[in-house]
């Protein structure tokens, strides 16, 4: 009988021990929702692409030290199959159901309102890469109480990158040109995110002394030939095709057969796309990526960051950039846990984050964010040699320091 | 003018395609009695096949051929294996017809991705004739459809084989009886849909690229120019083709852009209300009212 | 060559039942007074779907399937609509999904713009989707079911195109915010548990309404109409009006389920009730049967859960809608509901001496 109990009680203690022993790797949930599937998986694949590598990359470290515990990044990814219903399940799931402490995504505005509506009211940190944010970022939403006091816009406000767009499209152009360039088109998809881009671009331009001629063409338009026509017959400068960067690759070649204009600009279409579909125009073509080009970046850091993304077994695609909207933010979420030092102490998350500087790969200026929650950094402009496919030169122009004149801000 | 012109110019190719979809539409409704909603997939299959087997190293041209005949065997699948069970009860030929289009959709989303498809241009060149461009492919696409146009248009209506078909639609059971294989008749109208389906799809991806959902965006511009046009009125389709295809040009000039597709969704509505016959008459179709 | 003598003058109008030689009484079976065992059967049926629906959350089902619950409620609302105006009167529309933005939006309008809530604008929402629809149907009185399929669609496109360039008033393309349901009842309706209920409430509703109206003398009004409209003309029915009507009907529903979902979602936008929404919408009718009562309850119910159990990816989810729906119409032509009357009936049958 003794025997028995001292038996028991060295076994108890071992598995006490042991259970010590493994309790040290706790698990940090997070969870990911974006489009896996559905019209939206191009730019979904990118989050979830970012988010793996990114927890792959702490937890190879040695994971999260939270108040003398070691936390390993456990994801729990979530398909929204570009859906609003099932976004809005998935959230509910994985903040009743599963208890992550932060959501990342997703790629498009109205299902990350829907889905702040979901995490703010029960303090979990979300970080969104969609600026049309700013719309609804304001000084109520954020206070501590505040439906958006838990989330983050990890994509620049739109009057910055429209600001740093214009000035280095205008920078890379005019010395191409045979005159300064006056009178710009800016041609863009009647959604929701053109619709809200271009009346920022729409401003900057007026800025930087351009006399511009919006026209908004419907979604799913194939045919571009008679609006493009139409836009010929405005004797435009310089044409920017914005939004969306599929509709710019069906739009732009048929731009080039009837000759629309001398210069052109396309908003979100990757120098490694532009090289891949043999596009050749030997009229000066400048590009923008979201927010830095995979093609071609001046910067090591992202040069790095990218061969790491492709080799984890990202495919390429003109929104391969968006992942940067993302990555950092991981290893920001990270460090503020470890200065809080404890899992269960969201608010203090949300202040240390505001209060920090980050260096992170998608920007050479340390990252942070400003009193509405938003992130500020340049966008990367680059300009295609005429008549090559695959030969560039790149310019990174930094934000004004304000919204220019009609601009609301947000 | 210049402007003018061009945009005319514009129009008519699109037009074209919409007429070769129209044409299909038409016989089928019209001289078949099958409402078909997968037409418009039809020809996105007709689109993914010439684009598979171009960039697999075939000619575009020979790819081409490859698509229609390929479409045309779906479309004989189809008939025989789904609409030839339904025949007697159109509504549930087209509501099979939705389902057989979101399968086609995603098939070939599983097998291709969602991707757009683009082709290089098979014919490359733009002619500057008297200030205006005429891109050579679409050039050729209208010919191509003006070719077509005319053999169906021959074949239809000044053919014992076309009169027969009208007969069956008018009175099944009395064509039946007079020795007429309706059946038979049937089968190969649909056939023939499906073959310009597939045209008009290799046709397409010829000029721009198509997504897997480019089938659905279509396919309501095919049922509004057949049933302006009157059901399976060939000539009816032609010119309900060139109407909204001039919509559209004349729109994306002088309308307001973003409501560019608005104008001619008004016009199909107009005529399909104020003239249901059709503007150049037609078959009632399948026990239409 | 043909089973079925032709009908050139009747509309197009949806399959018969599987036994079309047994009267016609007794095959709208579960919707007659005549002999006490279907009646048993209803109240029974009954019984049982209503305490599912309530019972569901007892079942532990956790928030993402609650969360799909209540969508699939909402959803349900509106096909009651759709299956009525076409089970019943035999008007088919591919722009359904259009009548509930209608009431969404007029949700989120009034929301915005007057600051009216929840409780107040849900007649609101109903009113104006069933004007909207009786005007919409105002075609269908003059032109043929295939005509009027393709000008429902492209009031369907016309929508969505007004509401992305309807600038502040729409909220254009982004949409509109819509706030949370306010507190009724005593009840609070920001707990998801709550908001279920409310759906459950309301589809518990739909469905008794739609077993009145279904079995009153309209109901029976609109089956002669579909059935034969000109014998019905010349007995005196006045067509048009009962048309319209039903589509009115269905457009209150519509105009239901779109304050529902703006409400749940709290963000409505102009893709939500494009055509593609409505041919969804159609599919899923179809599938469950437009008939009879459990029918569209049904299809909702396999069109949003059956992926989810299965765990099928979207594309493999909507190959096998295909499928299903080519199945249905080919083997089951009155729907999934009506496939398992008929069961049910083989079965009771084949236990009588």
């Amino acid at each position: 009988m003794l025997k028995l109990g001292v038996a028991l009680a060295v076994g108890a203690s071992i598995a006490l021990a042991a259970q010590a022993v493994f309790a040290q790797d706790r698990e940090l949930k997070i969870g990911v929702v974006a489009a896996e599937s559905g019209s939206f998986v191009s730019a979904g694949n990118t989050i979830v692409a970012a988010a793996k590598l990114a927890a792959k990359q702490i937890n190879d470290a040695g994971g999260v030290k939270i108040g003398g515990a070691t936390y390993k990044i456990n994801l729990y990814i979530r398909d929204n199959r570009t859906d609003v219903n099932v976004t809005i399940a998935a959230a509910r799931e994985l903040v009743d159901d599963v208890g992550v402490k932060a959501i990342w995504g997703t790629e498009t505005h109205d299902f990350s309102i829907s889905m702040a509506k979901i995490t703010g009211a029960s303090k979990v940190l979300q970080f969104s890469g969609n600026s049309s944010l700013g719309a609804v970022l304001d000084d109520k939403a954020v206070a501590p109480g505040g439906w958006l006091h838990y989330t983050f816009q990890t994509e620049p406000q739109e009057w910055q990158r429209s600001g740093s767009t214009a000035k280095g499209v205008l920078a890379l152009l005019t010395p191409l040109l045979p005159q300064a360039p006056k009178h710009s088109v800016v041609f863009v998809g009647n959604d929701a995110t053109g619709q809200y881009l271009s009346s920022h671009y729409v401003k900057a331009l007026e800025a930087n002394g351009q006399q511009v001629d919006l026209v908004k063409y419907p979604p799913d338009t194939t045919d571009f030939s008679p609006l493009l026509t139409r836009i010929k017959g405005l004797k435009p400068d310089i044409v920017h095709f914005w939004y969306n960067g599929d509709s710019t690759l069906t739009a732009f070649p048929q731009a080039l057969k009837l000759d629309v204009a001398p210069a052109y600009f396309l908003f979100g279409v990757d120098p490694g796309i532009y090289a891949e579909r043999r596009l050749k125009s030997d009229k000066p073509v400048t590009l923008s990526c979201v927010p830095v080009c995979w093609g071609a970046s001046p910067y090591p850091a992202v040069q790095d960051y990218f061969k790491q993304y492709f080799d984890l077994g990202a495919a390429k695609g003109p929104q391969s950039s968006v992942s940067l909207l993302y990555y950092d933010y991981f290893f920001m979420y990270a460090k503020a846990l470890e200065q809080v030092g404890s899992l269960d102490n969201p608010d203090a998350v949300v202040d240390a984050i505001l209060k920090m500087k980050y260096q992170g790969v998608v920007s050479p200026v340390p990252l942070s964010f400003n009193d509405h929650h938003q992130v500020t950094f340049a966008t990367e402009v680059c300009l295609v040699q005429p008549d090559t496919s695959d030969q560039f030169k790149t310019a990174v122009q930094q934000p004004p320091p304000a919204p220019p004149p009609g601009d609301p801000g947000g | 003018m210049q402007i003018f012109i061009q945009q005319l110019v514009n129009s008519l190719s699109v037009a074209s395609v919409t007429i070769l979809i129209g044409i299909g539409i038409t016989l089928i409704f019209g001289l078949a009695g099958i409402v078909n909603f997968a037409h418009g997939e039809f020809l996105m299959v007709g689109g993914m096949v010439t684009w598979f087997l171009v960039v697999s190293g075939l000619n575009f041209f020979v790819a081409l051929v490859g698509a229609m005949i390929l479409v045309g065997a779906l479309g004989f699948a189809a008939e025989r294996g789904l609409f030839r069970f339904t025949l007697d009860r159109p509504m549930n030929g087209f509501i099979m017809s939705i389902g057989l289009s979101v399968i086609l959709q995603h098939v070939v989303i599983r097998l291709f991705n969602e991707v757009q498809k683009t082709i290089p241009d098979p014919i490359s060149g733009v002619w500057m004739v008297g200030g205006v461009d005429i891109i050579a492919m679409r050039a050729v696409v209208v010919g191509i459809t003006v070719i077509v146009v005319a053999i169906t248009y021959l074949a239809i209506s000044r053919s014992r084989y076309g009169m027969a078909l009208k007969a069956s639609i008018a009175d099944p059971d009395t064509a039946a009886l007079m020795g007429i294989p309706v059946r038979r008749y049937v089968t190969g109208v649909f056939v023939y849909g499906s073959v310009l389906a597939g045209l008009g799809g290799a046709l397409m991806i010829a000029l721009f690229p198509i997504t897997p959902f480019t089938g659905s965006v279509v396919i309501i511009r095919g049922f509004a120019v057949s049933l302006i046009g009157g059901l399976g009125n060939v000539g009816g389709a032609v010119l309900g083709g060139l109407i909204l295809g001039l919509v559209d040009g004349l729109s994306a000039q002088y309308g307001y852009p973003e409501w560019t597709d608005a104008y001619s969704l008004v016009v199909m509505i107009v005529i399909l209300i104020v003239r249901p016959q059709g503007l150049l008459g037609g078959t009632l179709g399948p026990r239409a009212t | 060559m043909k089973d079925s003598p032709s009908k050139p003058n009747a509309p197009i109008g949806p399959a018969q039942d599987a036994a079309p030689d047994r009267p016609e009484v007794v095959r709208r079976a579960g919707k007659t007074h005549h002999g006490g065992r279907s009646t048993l059967a209803e109240i029974v049926t009954a019984v049982v779907v209503a305490g599912f629906l309530v019972g569901f959350p007892s079942m532990n089902p956790g928030y993402r399937f609650l969360s799909l619950a209540i969508t699939t409620g909402f959803t349900a609302v509106a096909l009651y609509g759709l299956g009525f105006q076409f089970g019943q009167a035999g008007i088919m529309s591919v722009g359904h999904a259009a009548l509930m933005g209608i009431g969404a939006y007029t949700a989120g309008i009034l929301a915005g713009k007057l600051g009216i809530g929840f409780w107040v604008a849900l007649p609101c929402s109903a009113l104006v989707s069933a004007v909207v629809a009786g005007l919409v149907g105002l075609p269908s009185l003059r032109v043929s079911g295939q005509h009027y399929i393709i000008i429902t669609f492209c009031f369907c496109a016309l929508l969505n195109i007004a509401l992305t360039n309807g600038g502040q008033f729409t909220g254009g393309a982004t949409g509109l915010d819509v706030g949370s349901i306010g507190s009724a009842f005593g009840l609070n309706f920001n707990k998801l548990l709550n908001t279920y209920y409310l759906v459950v409430v309301v589809l518990i509703i739909c469905l008794l309404a739609t077993h009145l109206l279904v079995n009153s003398s309209y109901g029976r009004t609109l089956r002669a109409l579909r059935e034969n409209e000109t014998l019905a003309r010349a007995v005196g029915i006045n067509t048009n009006l009962h048309k319209i009507g039903a589509l009115m009907v269905s457009g209150a529903f519509a105009g239901v389920a779109g304050i529902l979902q703006a409400y749940y979602l709290r963000h409505i936008s102009p893709s939500l009730y494009g055509p593609f929404p409505s041919l969804y919408l159609a599919l899923m009718v179809m599938l469950g049967g437009s008939r009879l009562l459990y029918g569209p309850l049904a299809g909702a119910v396999i069109v949003s859960f059956l992926p989810e159990i299965l765990n099928l990816n979207p594309i493999d989810s909507r190959i096998a809608y295909g499928v299903a729906l080519l199945a249905v119409i080919l083997l089951l032509p009155g729907g999934v509901s009506a496939g398992c009357l008929n069961i049910y009936r083989w079965l009771t049958s084949k236990r009588r001496p």
